[in-house]
């Protein structure tokens, strides 16, 4: 459990949070979001006990975390951004030197290594050095870091950033095991990751805490309009939507397909169905875009007509 | 204590991943075998000279070359020291170290007795060449011994003060130069001394290493040069890790 109250950083006179205050509950995975530059970082790095807050408070499983930092440190695995590591270590030293500081007892750290690994999916690089593994194998060389221990808050600064598309799927698989397990704040600049990955969405930008939530509460709550994709083989035309509230139409430049934004899609698609294999159409598609987080960020951020 | 042994070992074999530790202790072994043999060379020639009053090997050779091995320290060990903590920095694991429940203290004293174990593998050059004099003569142990003291606890000091200045800047190079400045400076204090009077010149003097290696080197162990070396190994750990705690301010 992660209770965030009133957090603001300052570096040097300049705010780079001013004010933010969120609840991650157990067991939850919690999607970060927000621009470049908008204190993602910083805030993780309040949280993870590596620097203090200027004002308000953090605290972890009930612990203050300037109070009693190393009691947080050793509930809190943390995958810092760029993920630095040591590159004249193997794989396999490193995480045993790094269990050692994470106090994991000695009869158990081969184990434990063990865990991670199989884990993380590093079973082939244990015995390389991590200056001579791939950018991908270095990213879940973190991620097998900061679960070292089996640590019941993960805190992971763009655990995905660097991957490829492959890597990025294994990554988000390892992330949603955890859920339920773990209580785990993560963040990204890549929308459609979080709302994979994550429950709930917490939206940053200039240092302010702008939305949270679910994506579909997100959506709910700030009326926004969801878009429906039409797709036929020929002759679509506007007599499939007409007499229909609350539709616009986004897309229609041709006979076979049209992009329309509706309040209610519940209400209306299946309405949009039943004409279409009435009127004798071809219904090739219908269906929800799923580009609501988008929305939803752009909206939040006050980027809507960039 | 686990852990700072971890940063110790670690430290420790790090130095041999890389270069550095190869080419100081290369080069270490290189120009005190020079010296050795020069000094000896030239103690030989006054042997011969003055064969009717007998010359004093512990006086005349030893402590000379130890003089010489505690410069050529000064030249070498901020290549030992400019890495401690500024690479850390530099390569962002500071964070990853100071995010564990490793303390402050222990990730300073573990590097700084891991920079305080390659100390002692390169002082074994110059024991094996002093140990060399037993084999063709009787040199006194004692003042030997004391001299080695002394030898290690200047280049404590000077590992002490290096690690202080490698957690303020995450440039080596700059660690380095800065070190090695520091390190002249507390030798060069010694000739304010000489050229000032009263007080001043007392605190000059006593702030330089040159009395109280000088007093290792005649044999003699006393407090006021024990505590003057631990004072300086205490404030240079110590200015350590309130500079890393102070980093974690400014992040």
């Amino acid at each position: 459990m992660i209770e965030v109250t009133g957090l603001e950083k300052s570096y040097a006179g300049f705010p780079a949070l001013k004010g933010i205050s969120f609840t991650v509950p157990e067991g939850e995975v919690t999607g970060f979001l927000g621009p470049n530059g908008a204190g993602k970082t910083t805030t993780l790095r309040i949280l993870s006990g590596f620097m203090p807050a200027t004002q308000g408070t953090v605290k972890i499983d009930g612990l203050d975390v300037r109070e009693r930092s190393r009691e947080v440190r050793r509930r809190v695995g943390y995958l810092p951004e760029d993920v630095p590591l040591y590159r004249d270590l193997t794989v396999q030293a490193f995480l045993a030197y790094l269990a050692g500081l994470k106090e994991v007892p000695r009869a158990r750290i081969g184990a434990e290594i063990d865990r991670v690994v199989t884990a993380t999916g590093l079973e082939s690089v244990t015995t390389r050095l991590i200056s001579k593994i791939s950018r991908g194998y270095r990213q879940r060389t973190g991620l097998a870091m900061a679960m070292l221990g089996d640590p019941p808050v993960l805190l992971l600064d763009e655990p995905t950033s660097g991957l490829d598309p492959n890597q990025v799927v294994e990554v988000r698989e390892l992330i949603r095991r955890l859920s339920g397990q773990k209580t785990v704040l993560l963040s990204s600049h890549i929308l459609t990751e979080v709302a994979q990955i994550t429950s709930r969405v917490l939206i940053i930008h200039e240092g302010r805490l702008v939305a949270s939530g679910t994506p579909r509460d997100l959506a709910g709550g700030m009326h926004l309009e969801r878009r429906v994709r039409v797709r036929v083989r020929q002759g679509l035309t506007a007599e499939l939507w007409s007499g229909l509230s609350g539709i616009r139409v986004l897309d229609h430049s041709d006979g076979e397909s049209a992009l329309l934004e509706m309040k209610d899609p519940e209400r209306d698609v299946p309405v949009l169905a039943r004409r279409a294999v009435s009127s004798g159409l071809d219904l090739l598609e219908l269906y929800e875009e799923r580009s609501d987080l988008e929305t939803i960020f752009r909206t939040a951020t006050g980027a809507r007509d960039a | 204590m686990r852990s700072l042994l971890l940063v110790a070992r670690r430290e420790f074999i790090g130095y041999w991943t890389t270069p550095v530790a190869y080419v100081v202790l290369v080069v270490f072994l290189v120009l005190s075998g020079i010296f050795f043999f020069g000094q000896l060379s030239e103690f030989v020639n006054a042997s011969r000279v003055a064969q009717s009053t007998p010359v004093d090997v512990n006086q005349e050779l030893v402590r000379p070359y130890l003089y010489s091995a505690s410069v050529m320290l000064l030249f070498l060990l901020p290549l030992v020291s400019m890495r401690l903590v500024s690479d850390e920095i530099r390569l962002g694991t500071l964070e990853i170290l100071l995010t564990t429940p490793l303390r402050e203290s222990a990730l300073t004293l573990g590097k700084y007795l891991a920079s305080l174990g390659l100390l002692a593998v390169l002082l074994l050059g110059p024991l094996a060449h002093v140990l060399v004099l037993f084999v063709f003569g009787k040199p006194e142990l004692a003042p030997i011994l004391t001299g080695f003291v002394g030898l290690f606890l200047t280049g404590a000091a000077y590992l002490s003060l290096g690690l202080f200045v490698s957690a303020l800047t995450q440039n080596q190079i700059i660690a380095a130069t800065t070190s090695f400045a520091i390190f002249l400076s507390l030798w060069l204090l010694h000739w304010l001394g000489e050229s000032t009077h009263g007080l001043l010149s007392r605190v000059f003097t006593y702030a330089s290493f040159v009395d109280h290696f000088d007093s290792f080197g005649k044999g003699v162990l006393a407090t006021q040069d024990f505590v003057f070396y631990l004072s300086l190994i205490a404030l240079g750990v110590y200015g350590a890790t309130q500079a890393i705690l102070s980093r974690r301010w400014k992040a």
